[in-house]
């Protein structure tokens, strides 16, 4: 990591610090910067994705951005300099006090280190050098999303993305919570890779996840213990998947060995029996929006909470505006917000929630409008998963299914809710909504993406969860011993997939993600073609134009446009016809407004060619005009644009 | 909590704007700041040395469950798990195989904190501002060796000894042990370490039983005058004794080395013993003196759990963590794990002791290059003795005891490398904080406190000044003293990094790794830097072992010495001759014959302080300019041409040399 990285971060830790002080809640010192983490992400992210988009992508474009959001907060801390000096005494009393000390910020430093110490080491080895002298990788989130988040954050950081397009749909509007990929690529021009990029980005938000969640659910439980608990089953949710799994089959099998190389994932089991992944494999890992959305939501939270008593209009005018600019980041995060928001406020009926919706609703909604798909995705069906993949639609299934996806959370969750104040039951209620939703609606295509809503349940019913469980906890031996086991089911499974990822050899991993042909075409493509220049290749889970070079394609893989609402079907056969030099293919590269023409092994095989070079380019395309640029290592790139 | 410091209100008295805002511990957490930063930025840039290349492979060997147990030879087992532990949670790079030092670069820095009491405000921010700027200090905090780590755990020794003699708690005695232990897991030198101690022990029994014995009958000033002079003389014939008992050991090695080390302890046992018997003749009762008073406070219950810790910790080190229990079965090291950690290390340093010396055989060594580097330290260190000197306390006196010991242990030991020049330079750190305080305090009016502040920051900037050329524009570079002969230059890495590119292109274009011979004699830094490299094709040239040139390897990297012994087809190779290591051995008088030389040595020495500009000796032009193994790589012209395909090719020969003036031009290197 360079030094010009180091200050990126500081930076931004800084940035978003003084950003506390915007508003008049009172906050500790902690608090500020572990807040301050994510707003100066989102602040910096914004403001140089536009300064971005009247230059380019270089670090002049991220030197301005820091120097403007260090002008405009300079002078707010100064005037509130009285208020930092006493956080910093503050602190300084604090950091002294005992453990037990409610008061203490011991819990949220040691929290913090301890994700920095897990997320290192993940993000560490999620990218390796393989022996061809390309890169490999470790885990089925890298192999997975990450493939399209790379093209997103390489489509910014090297192919110039201004307006933003779905580089992965070449002409596409870019219907996607694109914002942490921007974020990503905003480490490029400070000199690393996109890879280094990913893995910085990830680990920044990643390690501060933690102590923002302590920090969150230490205002709705009565003690730290609590709290720290509601942390563990969330961070280590992923239902009851492994009690069977791994207690009955795999350790009797094999020992304690096997905790050496665990042969699979206990909370994913590819969209059979289990639906809700663990929070951090399944979410904070693959779905990077979520390291932004899930941190956000708390926040929002916290800032609404803080304030229900004062009811200072500058803090719903600034979670408003925050609220606002998330579909950037996370629109699930967005939805969740007004959602739980527009129940308190129909419950409170004051005015004051005006100048919350005002904002949030006013930035917000063009952006959602922007990103809207083409196509209808939603659908309505009940009870979500029951009647498809393996599960029966009956009652029994039913209580099943929620018992192997989440355990005892659920009902935990009820007693937690029900044996707390007023107040906090009456805020804590709504939350429910976002379990009725996945049972009766599918707005997002796949039915798989329900799970996005049940997430935000479970990382908000967490401290009633935590809650309930410390009760029990203190409560004479056998609802001890009751306590501890509820802790062990709901987080043994979790606590295994996030081990399995720590390990860089569990099978099938590490497996090579691109060859060292692979890296050496897409840095050619990157140095030598136009970053708007638009390829044909093959719709594969990775491919380097997009990885590697950040150019735009006629195709991504198909799930993944899918899920955006795209027709992946209708690229995936235009993609064929150009391959296949369909009669009418100089058409098909003409709709794309396509540059060049790639053939490379994923080419090969994807289309099932022995020789493109005599099928394609010699019998017909050449002659025509395409001319062959880049012969090297299996790859061969025509230049199509004469063609077209 | 109150400050116990009269550092701000001093530093406020000046009135300037931001005054109030200069507080000891901003100063401190400025300094520690700096500390990170420069001790971090470009960490992994300078090439590796021998030495750092060795300590990384060792390291990742652990980490694959491939190391074969403690050898003296490579040192102490602890600082490979360490850095196997950075390699898991932060990759293997050059950069976390230089953490440790550099991150026991920056714990030492805060180490002054806690004597903060006994050095003084004014001193321990000095001890601070130096420990960080000190161009040696930054130096071996970055480089990959397990020195700085070493340096580390022996402060944290003589911390616990210090608060153990003088404010005792039960468990100290049972942290000491453990911290010994630690020491031992990372290097021999803890045997230097534990004679400097134990012989400084003894005569702090001889000083508290005179002390004890000279108080009756004698007024409390009195009393006073007589303590500081049994302490003074205490002191004075403990160092110069020890340099005497040296001076006879001198290189006998083995048994007669350690009989004689034995027979002075022995002496000073029976003086302690004697001067007891002297004060209990005296007092009538037994001396209740302080090292009696420690030993007093554990109770018996923690005098039996005493070993049990550092006992725990032995095994868990030199067994891999209660894992193999086998050594690795070498000459050094022939026994199991445990008895190996045990006695190996001893009968190798003491064998190595009649080897004859290694590294610099000169006994000025250390004494030049502090005063090369660290001139600004020894100038206040002077300051520091003489109070210590003039009010000796427990403090000063180990603080005296332990720069002034390493530096005779160290001038005598055989084994005279750069980077063991931090084991004296540290608490000469300390006793130049203890100067500071000393003239802060003398430097009574404001006049002449402003002539000190001047004074210290003219030194200040040129000494980071030069501290920064070391470390960061020319740090590597062999007119450094401290660029000893194992240090590879830029151009090992830009052919480690070639052979990469190389290997993707003819990976990319055929689907097979390249073939690469290197000879065993410039094996190192390649066997680190190629770490990842294909093995299946990578092998070592060793005389008794050419291999089979029909297989016509891709690139062959052969010493000079060697290059005829390699039956190559030369017209399908390019050969590259390249630098392998490099290094610059002056001669510290500049070569001088007579007297009436003195003022071109002084000249040399000015133009080698001012913009490090190497000489040739006196009358010996060139013969000792820095210099290096030379080598020659052999790479088949089909591989360069496919790496130009690619746009892979840097030729590593356009690497950037350093350039020299004077009697060293153009004639030190090959270009």
């Amino acid at each position: 990591m360079s030094f010009s990285v180091v200050q990126f971060i500081c930076v931004i830790v800084a940035i978003g610090f003084a950003s506390t002080y915007v508003i008049r809640t009172s906050f500790v010192l902690e608090e500020r910067i572990v807040f301050g983490a994510f707003l100066g992400t989102v602040q910096v992210s914004l403001l140089g994705f536009f300064i971005a988009w009247l230059t380019m992508v270089n670090w002049q474009m991220i030197l301005i951005t820091e120097v403007v959001l260090i002008v405009a907060y300079l002078p707010l801390l100064v005037r509130r300099g009285s208020v930092l000096k006493a956080d910093l005494e503050n602190f300084s009393i604090r950091i002294r006090a005992r453990w037990k000390d409610p008061s203490s910020p011991r819990i949220t430093l040691f929290l913090l280190l301890t994700s920095s110490i897990v997320s290192a080491r993940i993000l560490q080895i999620s990218f390796e050098k393989s022996s061809s002298g390309g890169v490999t990788v470790s885990h089925l989130s890298v192999f997975g999303d990450w493939s399209a988040h790379l093209a997103y954050a390489s489509s910014f950081a090297y192919g110039d993305n201004f307006p933003p397009e779905l580089p992965t749909a070449a002409g596409e509007s870019f219907s996607y919570h694109f914002g942490v990929d921007w974020f990503a690529a905003m480490f490029v021009p400070l000199g690393t890779d996109v890879f280094t990029a990913m893995q910085i980005s990830t680990f920044f938000l990643a390690a501060f996840f933690p102590p923002m969640l302590y920090l969150g659910c230490r205002r709705f439980t009565s003690n730290t213990r609590s709290a720290l608990i509601a942390v563990t089953v969330f961070l280590l949710s992923g239902g009851t998947g492994a009690l069977y799994r791994f207690l009955f089959v795999d350790l009797p099998a094999e020992g304690f060995g096997v905790l050496g190389n665990l042969p699979r994932s206990y909370a994913f089991d590819g969209f059979d029996r289990n639906w809700v992944d663990n929070a951090v494999t399944g979410f904070l890992y693959p779905q990077r929006p979520t390291l932004i959305g899930f941190s956000a939501v708390i926040l929002v939270i916290v800032f609404l909470w803080e304030n229900r008593s004062v009811k200072n209009s500058g803090t719903y005018i600034f979670a408003g505006v925050f609220t606002g600019l998330l579909p950037f980041f996370h629109v699930f995060a967005f939805g969740t917000i007004v959602l739980l928001s527009l129940i308190w406020a129909a419950m409170s009926r004051r005015q004051y929630w005006i100048r919350f919706f005002c904002p949030a609703l006013a930035i917000g909604i063009p952006i959602v409008i922007w990103q809207w798909p083409d196509r209808d995705g939603k659908s309505w069906h009940f009870l979500w998963m029951l009647g498809k993949s393996s599960w029966e639609n009956n009652p029994w299934d039913f209580v099943w299914f929620w018992f192997l996806n989440t355990g005892l959370f659920i009902p935990l969750a009820i007693w937690g809710i029900a044996r707390s104040n007023k107040v906090v039951r009456n805020h804590a209620i709504p939350l429910f909504s976002l379990l009725v939703i996945p049972n009766i609606a599918i707005w997002h295509f796949w039915p798989g993406n329900n799970a996005k809503y049940v997430i935000f349940f479970l990382l908000l019913a967490s401290p009633f969860v935590g809650e309930a469980i410390d009760k029990l906890l203190s409560r004479g031996r056998m609802r001890t011993f009751a306590a501890i086991g509820l802790i062990c089911s709901l987080t043994l499974t979790g606590g295994l997939d996030i081990w399995r990822a720590l390990d860089q050899t569990t099978d099938p991993y590490p497996v090579e993600y691109l060859s060292g042909a692979d890296l050496s075409v897409g840095e050619w493509v990157r140095e030598n073609t136009n970053s708007d220049a638009i390829f044909a290749s093959a719709n594969t889970n990775t491919h380097p134009v997009r990885v590697i070079a950040g150019r735009s394609v006629i195709s991504g893989a198909p799930g993944r446009l899918n899920d955006l609402g795209k027709d992946w079907y209708g690229r995936d056969q235009d993609l064929r016809k150009i391959y296949e030099m369909a009669p009418d293919f100089e058409t098909t590269l003409m709709k794309y407004e396509t540059d060049y023409v790639i053939f490379g092994p994923l080419e090969r095989q994807h289309y099932g060619f022995d020789n493109p070079k005599s099928r394609w380019a010699e019998t017909d395309a050449m002659p025509n005009g395409a001319k062959l640029i880049y012969d090297l290592g299996g790859y061969l790139i025509y230049d199509v644009r004469e063609i077209r | 909590m109150k400050r116990p410091f009269t550092f701000p209100q001093k530093v406020n008295e000046y009135g300037f704007p931001l005054a109030k805002l200069i507080t000891f511990k901003r100063i401190v957490l400025v300094f520690l700041l700096l500390g990170i930063v420069s001790r971090l930025v470009l960490l992994g840039d300078r090439p590796f040395h021998h030495d750092e290349s060795l300590d990384a492979w060792f390291s990742l060997r652990f980490l694959e469950g491939n190391f074969g147990g403690y050898d003296p030879v490579y040192h102490g087992p602890l600082r490979f798990y360490v850095t196997a532990a950075l390699f898991w949670l932060f990759g293997e790079s050059d950069l976390t195989a230089r953490l440790l030092a550099a991150i026991s670069g920056v714990l030492i820095i805060y180490v002054p904190w806690f004597w903060r009491k006994q050095i003084g405000s004014v001193g321990t921010v000095a001890t601070i501002g130096l420990i960080v700027l000190s161009p040696s200090m930054l130096y071996f905090s970055r480089f990959g060796r397990e020195d700085m780590f070493f340096l580390l755990v022996t402060s944290i020794f003589v911390i616990l000894l210090f608060a153990f003699l003088e404010y005792p708690k039960g468990w100290h005695p049972s942290a000491l042990l453990s911290f010994f232990v630690v020491g031992l897991a990372i290097k021999e030198s803890v045997l230097l370490s534990i004679f400097l101690f134990g012989v400084f022990l003894l005569l702090l029994l001889i000083q508290e039983n005179l002390i004890i014995s000279s108080k009756r009958n004698q007024s409390h000033q009195g009393v006073e005058e007589q303590e500081f002079k049994i302490r003074r003389w205490t002191l004075f014939s403990g160092l110069t004794s020890m340099i005497a008992v040296l001076f006879w050991v001198g290189d006998s090695g083995g048994n007669g080395t350690l009989w004689k080390l034995a027979l002075y302890g022995g002496l000073l046992l029976a003086l302690a013993t004697g001067s007891a018997v002297l004060a209990v003749s005296k007092n009538e009762v037994f001396p209740s003196n302080r090292i009696f008073r420690a030993l007093r406070t554990p109770t018996r219950v923690q005098w039996l759990l005493t070993p049990l810790v550092p006992a725990f910790l032995f095994i868990g080190f030199f067994s891999q963590f209660f894992t193999s229990f086998s050594g690795p079965n070498v000459t050094s090291a022939p026994h199991g794990a445990l008895r190996n950690g045990l006695t190996a290390g001893f009968t190798y340093w003491a064998s190595q002791q009649k080897e004859g010396s290694r590294g610099d055989s000169r006994w000025q060594y250390y004494l030049t290059l502090l005063s090369a580097y660290e001139w600004f330290v020894l100038f206040f260190a002077l300051f520091g003795i003489w109070q210590v000197f003039r009010q000796p306390n427990l403090f000063g006196q180990i603080t005296l005891w332990w720069a002034g010991g390493n530096i005779i242990l160290y001038s005598w030991a055989s084994e005279r490398m750069p980077w063991l020049i931090i084991h004296p330079l540290f608490p000469t750190i300390i006793l130049s904080g203890l100067g500071v305080q000393f003239l802060w305090r003398r430097a009574r009016g404001r006049k002449y406190r402003d002539a000190l502040i001047m004074a210290f920051s003219i030194c200040a900037i040129f000494s980071t000044t030069q501290s920064f050329v070391t470390n960061y524009s020319q740090g590597g570079d062999p007119q450094e003293l401290f660029v000893q002969a194992g240090q590879a230059t830029p151009e090992v890495k830009a052919w480690s990094g070639q052979l990469y590119r190389s290997d993707l292109a003819h990976f990319a274009e055929s689907g097979d790794h390249l073939i690469v011979l290197i000879d065993s004699d410039v094996y190192w830094p390649y066997g680190w830097y190629l770490r990842d490299f294909p093995t299946s094709t990578y092998a070592i040239i060793e005389e008794q072992n050419i291999p089979d040139m029909a297989r016509a390897p891709d690139v062959v990297i052969v010493p000079y010495w060697d290059t005829e012994r390699i039956n190559l087809s030369m017209e399908e190779y390019e050969i590259f001759p390249y630098n392998h290591r490099w290094w610059w051995v002056p001669e510290f008088d500049g070569g001088a014959s007579n007297f009436n030389q003195f003022p071109q040595v002084l000249s040399r020495w000015g133009n080698w302080l001012w913009n490090r500009e190497p000489w040739a000796d006196l009358g010996t032009r060139s013969s000792k300019c820095p210099a290096s193994l030379t080598g020659n790589v052999f790479v088949k012209r089909t591989v360069i041409e496919e790496s130009r395909e690619y746009g892979l090719w840097a030729n590593p020969q356009e690497t950037e040399l350093p350039t020299y003036d004077n009697g060293c031009n153009g004639s030190s290197f090959l270009r």
